[in-house]
């Protein structure tokens, strides 16, 4: 038989006609797939628009060109561009929120931005109006606290500079741009989510919405502890601006002012602050807390460690002066600050009081500016170099006569090498020699018997055993070497006749055989 | 020249160290700083410090003991691989390596014996392990930690200040410095051979003695060994030791494991070729000899001598109290103690 009959070839039926099914099921297919591609879009997503501007703010402020020269000559620029907006960390939030003014158009001194005031946007997870009350709150109670939280306006930010106390926008840069340290970082992680999330995510409103919301708080969480730093550093590490800084006076009985209206209570009279105080960024740097960061590491203490209290209630902005009995930095309180987790927590326990006391802020490391400053105690307020300076008096008087014995007193002595002192020591404990005058300390090794070079006694009575505990007795020379065994005549009970001998020492020989010592 | 000569008649091996000891102090010490350089960090506190992540604070948890090591990483590391070779081949850290203690050995041999202390008879391994005892549980608790002290830094910051960076001035004028300056004077360039701060005040010294110690019971190990067959007892190895390690027993030379540093100079002088830088004697009985071949026995290397001078005992009760043994007891028991009460203390008060 042929391929086709052989029973593993399986016939299939013949189809219908063909021309009958085949339009329907095509009409079909052709429905279903419009259909399919109408409804199933595979890579849009639609969002709204970031906020609609009610007001119609932007009607004008988007226009570009919007700029004059003010009263001071200053160029003040007000055209704002939407995108850029958009993308901030503020783009959902309507321009009057902040900018609150009554009419419209409004003059330029309208609209002064509050840092405290609500929003309208709910924070989602409780559905509150968002408002950074509370952290203006600490930050008034803080020691920064005559810093401006209010009254914010494009024209008085070099007023702002000038003022010594720092407000919220000194620290916490507002600008509806990304500032140019965080250009790089930001160009990158927008080149990634645009690759990898755009591909569904489209649309330059989900772009910026997505940009506001998500990748200025990923750019700002990565800040490290040495960039937090610099945000104390920009003002604490200008010495020249930190020297016009005055505090009151912490001592209690300092004079009291009265104050400029009778009614309110009189001050304390205020002082220039102290060359350590002024210098606290310099000092901090040259500690390990600041190194370990300088090359990288986490594991160090930034400025905020220390000095913001660490209770969960805690915004981070409360930085109190260090004599305040609720500062961090307040003696009371540095075993919880430094014992914080991850950091010291032994510090934690009471045991530990010397560990708190370390001064991590030790002026003695700081550069002097001239090196008549060793002589101020007001630079220095550490007695290591007042020590230092009775230290440096004795070494002037050892050197000095040493100079008096290289000239006066060596030329005539023996030029022998031997160590100042312990080398006697050394021959009996190491090398088990017996000592010249003192009867061995303790029979560690059994001292070999020395063996004097013969001498003639003039008076020698009968054969006397040496009394060893006898402080006047001279051993050496007066035993037969070969008969004696010196650990033998230890025996107490041993009736012996004892001589003194020492007189008859000093008038016969000498007492040191010179050979014996060696040089090394 | 005599000064010629004189160096011409050091031993190969110690010119061979002290040649690795100067390479040493260029690596590790400023200006160049080339070694710590290496791990990214030429700050030589901080995450190269060996001294501080073994202090012991009051109430002190293994989370602080790990932040410690983890901060300190590359210290650990280095410690750990000191620990490691000095088990194999003895302190060769400390002899051949270190410069600290290497520089202040070489400026040592640079002045005339007259100028010096003789610290080697002094009773070290109490000395020593006392010290370490209280810089490891006592210091902490008075705040004193690593840094405040620290000797280490010394040498490299007088290098420091002699190349011109003002923080080594700064600490070299300081009272602390001072005081260092003062010990490396003292213990190192007028004390007999140079390495008194090596033997009294190092703590890496003092768990490198307690390594070395260890690893010499095991045979396998090169430490410095002495074959008592061949010893008479003529005193020049223990003259020239320096680190007073070699003691003479009975005329024969007994080494101290705690203290020795393997630096081959007894075996230089030793003109017996009775101690040498060895493992142990291996004594392998052949089960077959070849004909005409004479197998003799090799020397008894020994490094530990235990019990070299049995205290005398009467009725199984000693007659005499060895004091050395008796401090000993005491520092292991101090910080034992210590320890044992400052943790009770805080885990049942918090």
């Amino acid at each position: 038989m042929d391929a086709m009959e052989h029973p593993l070839f399986y016939q299939y039926p013949a189809l219908p006609n063909s021309r009958k099914v085949i339009k329907p099921i095509l009409f079909a297919a052709l429905l279903l797939l419009l259909l399919f591609i109408s409804l199933v879009q595979p890579s849009v997503v639609q969002a709204n628009e970031r906020q609609s501007d009610p007001d119609g703010c932007l009607v004008c402020h988007a226009l570009e060109g919007l700029q004059f020269i003010d009263k001071k000559g200053v160029l003040r620029v007000a055209s704002i561009n939407k995108a850029d907006y958009f993308s901030s960390l503020h783009g959902s939030v309507p321009c009057t929120d902040c900018h609150q003014m009554k009419t419209y158009p409004h003059e330029v001194k309208e609209g002064l931005v509050d840092c405290s005031t609500e929003c309208h946007v709910n924070e989602p997870s409780k559905g509150e109006k968002f408002t950074h009350k509370p952290v203006v709150k600490e930050f008034l109670a803080s020691t920064h606290g005559h810093g401006r939280v209010k009254d914010f306006e494009g024209g008085n930010r070099l007023e702002e500079d000038a003022e010594p106390d720092p407000s919220c926008r000194r620290c916490h840069s507002n600008t509806p741009y990304i500032i140019a340290s965080q250009m790089e970082k930001f160009k990158t992680e927008f080149e990634h989510a645009d690759a990898e999330c755009g591909k569904c995510h489209v649309g330059e409103i989900w772009m910026n919405q997505f940009n506001g919301h998500i990748l200025r708080r990923l750019i700002g969480s990565r800040w490290n502890k040495s960039d937090s730093n610099k945000s104390c550093t920009q003002c604490h590490g200008d010495y020249a601006r930190m020297a016009k800084v005055k505090v009151d006076d912490p001592n209690a009985d300092a004079p009291l002012i009265p104050a400029a209206k009778p009614s309110d209570p009189p001050s304390k009279k205020k002082i220039p602050v102290t060359y350590r105080w002024i210098h606290a960024a310099e000092s901090y740097e040259r500690t390990l807390h600041s190194r370990i960061l300088v090359v990288g590491e986490e594991k160090g203490a930034s400025c905020l460690d220390c000095h913001v209290n660490h209770d969960e209630h805690s915004h981070g902005h409360g930085i109190l002066k260090d004599e305040d009995k609720k500062a961090a930095t307040h003696p009371d309180q540095l075993n919880k600050t430094c014992g914080a987790s991850g950091c010291h927590t032994y510090a934690k326990n009471s045991l530990n009081k010397g560990f708190v006391k370390t001064d991590v802020h030790d002026i003695n490391q700081v550069h002097l500016p001239n090196i008549s400053a060793i002589l101020d105690p007001e630079k220095l307020t550490n007695v290591w170099h007042w020590g230092s300076m009775v230290l440096l008096l004795f070494a002037g008087v050892f050197g000095l006569s040493s100079v008096y014995w290289l000239i006066m007193v060596y030329p005539k002595s023996k030029k022998t090498a031997n160590n100042i002192i312990g080398d006697e020591r050394f021959e009996e404990v190491m090398l088990g020699r017996k000592p010249k005058k003192a009867p061995p300390k303790a029979p560690v090794a059994a001292p070999k018997a020395v063996v004097p070079p013969a001498v003639a006694v003039k008076e020698v009575l009968a054969p006397v055993v040496i009394d060893q505990t006898s402080p006047s007795a001279v051993k050496e020379l007066i035993e037969e070497p070969s008969s004696i065994n010196p650990v033998a005549t230890q025996r107490p009970t041993a009736e012996v006749k004892t001589v003194d001998v020492s007189r008859i020492a000093k008038e016969s020989v000498p007492i040191m055989p010179a050979k014996e010592r060696e040089d090394d | 020249m005599q000064a010629i000569d004189k160096l011409k008649a050091i031993p190969f091996v110690q010119k061979y160290r002290y040649g690795i000891i100067l390479l040493s102090s260029m690596s590790f010490l400023g200006p160049l700083a080339f070694l710590p350089q290496l791990t990214g960090n030429s700050d030589l506190c901080g995450q190269l410090c060996m001294r501080r992540f073994y202090l012991y604070f009051p109430g002190m948890s293994f989370a602080d003991l790990w932040t410690h090591v983890s901060v300190a990483y590359i210290g650990v590391i280095a410690f750990a691989l000191i620990m490691l070779t000095t088990f194999f081949f003895g302190r060769i850290w400390c002899s051949f390596l270190c410069p600290v203690g290497g520089l202040a050995e070489l400026g040592s041999r640079m002045l005339n014996d007259r100028w010096k202390i003789e610290f080697r008879s002094l009773p070290q391994v109490q000395i020593r392990y006392g010290y370490f005892g209280i810089y490891l549980v006592a210091m902490p608790l008075l705040g004193v930690s690593a840094c405040t002290l620290c000797n280490f830094i010394t040498i490299p910051r007088l290098i420091e200040a002699l190349s011109g960076e003002y923080r080594g001035v700064v600490y070299i004028l300081s009272s602390v410095g001072m005081v260092n300056l003062g010990l490396l004077l003292i213990l190192g360039f007028f004390a007999h051979k140079g390495r008194a701060y090596c033997q009294f005040l190092c703590p890496i010294g003092a768990a490198d003695g307690l390594m070395n110690r260890f690893g010499a019971r095991f045979g396998f190990t090169h430490h410095i060994r002495v074959a008592k067959e061949r010893c008479t007892g003529c005193n020049v190895c223990a003259r020239a030791c320096m680190c007073g390690a070699i003691k003479m027993v009975d005329k024969v030379a007994t080494v101290e494991q705690l203290s020795c540093m393997s630096c081959h100079d007894c075996v230089d002088v030793c003109d017996w070729n009775a101690i040498e830088w060895t493992t142990a004697s291996r004594n392998k009985e052949p089960k077959r000899i070849k004909k005409g071949v004479e197998i003799y026995p090799e020397p008894s290397w020994a490094s530990l001598n235990i019990m070299p001078t049995p205290i005398p005992e009467r009725n199984g009760i000693a007659s005499r109290i060895h004091w050395g043994r008796m401090i000993n007891g005491l520092i292991v028991s101090f910080v034992i103690v210590f320890v044992a009460t400052t943790s009770a203390i805080h885990y049942l008060a918090l």
